[in-house]
């Protein structure tokens, strides 16, 4: 009776891991099929990511830049217009001596 | 549990177990022969299914444990993007070049089926910039294999899997672009049609390029400025072509090289021309007087020259056997080490020249390597010239002084002059971003000197120049150079190599600035000369105008108080500035 109760009990246990291996297969070859799809899309996105980034360099050529700039009133900075904290001082209002109450 | 059954017995004997052979003792032989014929039928039976059974999972062992290889659902398991070849960035990290996947059209002859002019008309409809009879050969030929087209458009791609052909096959490709188009193509060079470099970094930087990205010292920003600077310059003075350089003086990294005229990468090369050869990194130049700043500096480091030294130019100097040395708007008088300089005289030089003594020339020479080619990696690298070292004499020393004889590339003359003014430390010239890290230190002329080296070269570009310009305020030094073009081993009469080098800011040297025309017209903006100074060094100062405020290079406004320059150059040697 009692090896007839060990022998169910294995047989149960062997069918259960049976079960439970086939389900946890299944599951895993499922997760395996998304990560592989993000992997795809990964790659995908890089795929795009360079080509925006081969375009942005086409599009922000200095050369073309300056074609571009030629529709508007910026110039490269000069060295005249740079000056030194010491000299915008005598331009402020305030250089005179008079002061704000 | 395990205990072994018995059962009761009724006489004696009976409780012994009769043996295997002995359960048939009451059995005839027949049966017997029988019997054991089928257990021996069986057992073999058996022993097929055992065997069968056991070959199964030893086969499975094999497979699930020994042999175990994860699963893959699809062909494509790379989890990174990868092109064959990497880009070249420029040191911001700006795409100088870059592949692009494409698809290749290729045909198997061999499979075509139906009337091939039918097919040659239908696929030249879908790729019409391929020839209609050039399709129709290769599908007609007789090899397993042909490229239509490579690099096909997206849009020709699906107007060829419209057509639906199974004999053509699309197989995955890779072009190379420059998106920056003319600005960087010498340097850059390209590749073939299979993308293996044949020029320029391509070809220099192959194998890299198959592992990773290559980033380059060039600044982009800083290459278009010099260029645009450049094609006006072109243009404005007339000439052939031009050249501009700009080197980080610390560093010897090369931030802008321009060789016009240029090429767009992005056509396939023709013919080789003109516009195909990089005059900065190939070609060799006498740059004339620029070479006076080497032979000064050599004067001074090895003691012979002092600053103060006066040199009779009041008339040409005679050598034996040699045409008289004349100055070029000659001052006619005596001039200091610096007035040569200034007044770029010959006579002066020729006479510094003749005191230094060949031996010592052709020594310090070759500690700027003005001997061998340049430790860069580009294939486009030229081999200077100059007069065989065994001819050189007290003539040829005398000649040497004012940079004749001796041809460079501008590379080499522009890590040269560097190292004259940042404290007298050699950097060969670099391509790479951070190409000189590491590299042991080469001193070629002593920290005085290049101090007094640098007054001078102050001194060279300010004397004439008005207090209140824009570019006074940047401390350029320099020196201008001009000198007859060579052509097939020939002097050309009044055809100019104008060459200007400037250095900015003289207290603190930070860029090194080569401006180089190759035969420029005496034009009526230059008061119809054509030498250096109407036109190399006007595009030079023009470059370093645009490029200092990009570095961040403040104007020195205090250069215009009395003695400041003198202080800030940390020197007792001032040269009184004539105007």
């Amino acid at each position: 009776m009692k090896q007839r109760t060990f022998n169910i009990l294995c047989l149960m246990i062997a069918t259960l891991s049976g079960v439970g291996m086939f389900l946890l297969k299944y599951h895993v070859a499922e997760q395996e099929k998304k990560l592989e799809l993000l992997r795809r899309q990964i790659i995908d996105d890089k795929r795009e990511l360079h080509l925006l980034q081969a375009d942005w360099a086409v599009l922000t050529d200095p050369q073309h830049m300056r074609e571009l700039i030629k529709e508007t009133n910026l110039k490269p900075m000069q060295a005249k217009q740079i000056v030194s904290p010491k000299e915008l001082e005598n331009r402020l209002p305030h250089s005179s001596g008079e002061k704000d109450v | 549990m395990f205990r072994k059954k018995t059962e009761a017995f009724y006489f004696p004997g009976q409780e012994i177990p009769l043996q295997k052979q002995d359960k048939w003792r009451y059995l005839d032989m027949t049966t017997r022969r029988q019997l054991k014929t089928a257990a021996g039928r069986m057992g073999f039976i058996a022993c097929c299914f055992l065997s069968v059974y056991a070959l199964i999972i030893g086969r499975l062992f094999y497979l699930t444990v020994m042999h175990y290889e994860p699963r893959s659902l699809h062909m494509e398991t790379k989890s990174n993007y990868t092109l064959a070849r990497h880009n070249i960035v420029d040191r911001k990290g700006i795409i100088l070049a870059t592949s692009l996947p494409t698809w290749d059209l290729s045909v198997d002859p061999m499979l075509v089926k139906g009337d091939p002019q039918e097919i040659a008309a239908k696929v030249h409809s879908a790729l019409p910039d391929i020839d209609e009879e050039s399709i129709y050969n290769k599908i007609t030929s007789n090899a397993g294999f042909k490229y239509i087209k490579r690099n096909l458009t997206p849009k020709e791609r699906s107007a060829i899997n419209w057509l639906g052909y199974h004999f053509l096959a699309e197989t995955k490709g890779e072009k190379r672009v420059y998106p920056q188009g003319n600005l960087v193509a010498h340097l850059l060079g390209g590749v073939d049609i299979d993308n293996i470099g044949i020029a320029g970094i391509e070809k220099a930087y192959d194998t890299e390029l198959l592992e990773k990205d290559v980033q380059l010292s060039i600044d982009t920003s800083v290459q278009e400025m010099t260029r645009t600077a450049l094609v006006k310059g072109i243009e404005k003075f007339k000439a052939q072509g031009g050249l501009a350089v700009v080197m980080d003086i610390k560093t010897g990294e090369i931030l802008s090289s321009v060789s016009l005229p240029d090429y767009n990468p992005n056509v396939p090369a023709g013919k080789a021309g003109k516009e195909r050869f990089n005059q900065a990194t190939l070609g060799t130049y006498e740059f004339g007087s620029v070479f006076k700043l080497f032979n000064t500096a050599l004067g001074l480091d090895s003691k012979i020259i002092k600053i103060d030294d006066i040199f009779d130019a009041s008339k040409p100097l005679k050598l034996k056997g040699a045409k008289a040395i004349e100055d070029y708007r000659g001052q006619n008088r005596p001039l200091t080490v610096t007035e040569i300089l200034i007044h770029s005289s010959n006579i002066g030089s020729a006479q510094i020249g003749l005191k230094i003594g060949w031996e010592n020339q052709k020594e310090f020479f070759g500690r700027f390597g003005f001997y061998e080619k340049l430790p860069i990696a580009l294939p486009e690298r030229g081999q200077p010239q100059y007069i065989k070292k065994e001819k050189w004499n007290e003539v040829e020393s005398s000649r040497l002084a004012y940079g004749y004889g001796i041809s460079v590339t501008p590379l080499h003359l522009i890590a040269g002059v560097a190292a004259l003014v940042n404290g007298g430390v050699y950097h060969a010239p670099t391509f790479i971003k951070g190409g000189n890290e590491g590299k042991t230190e080469m001193r070629v002329i002593s920290e005085d000197t290049s101090k007094k080296m640098r007054h001078m070269m102050w001194s060279v570009v300010n004397w004439d120049l008005p207090d209140n310009a824009p570019i006074a305020a940047y401390a350029v030094g320099g020196k201008t150079g001009s000198r007859q073009t060579l052509v097939n081993g020939r002097y050309v009469e009044g055809s100019l190599r104008t060459s200007f080098v400037g250095v900015f800011p003289m207290t603190d040297p930070k860029y090194i600035v080569l401006v180089s025309y190759d035969d420029p017209k005496k034009v009526k903006e230059t008061k119809m000369f054509n030498t250096a100074g109407w036109n190399a060094k006007a595009t030079g100062l023009q470059i370093i105008e645009e490029i200092a405020p990009y570095f961040g290079i403040k104007p020195i406004t205090e250069l215009k108080q009395p003695g400041y320059i003198e202080r800030a150059l940390e020197r007792s040697l001032a040269h009184k500035k004539r105007k």
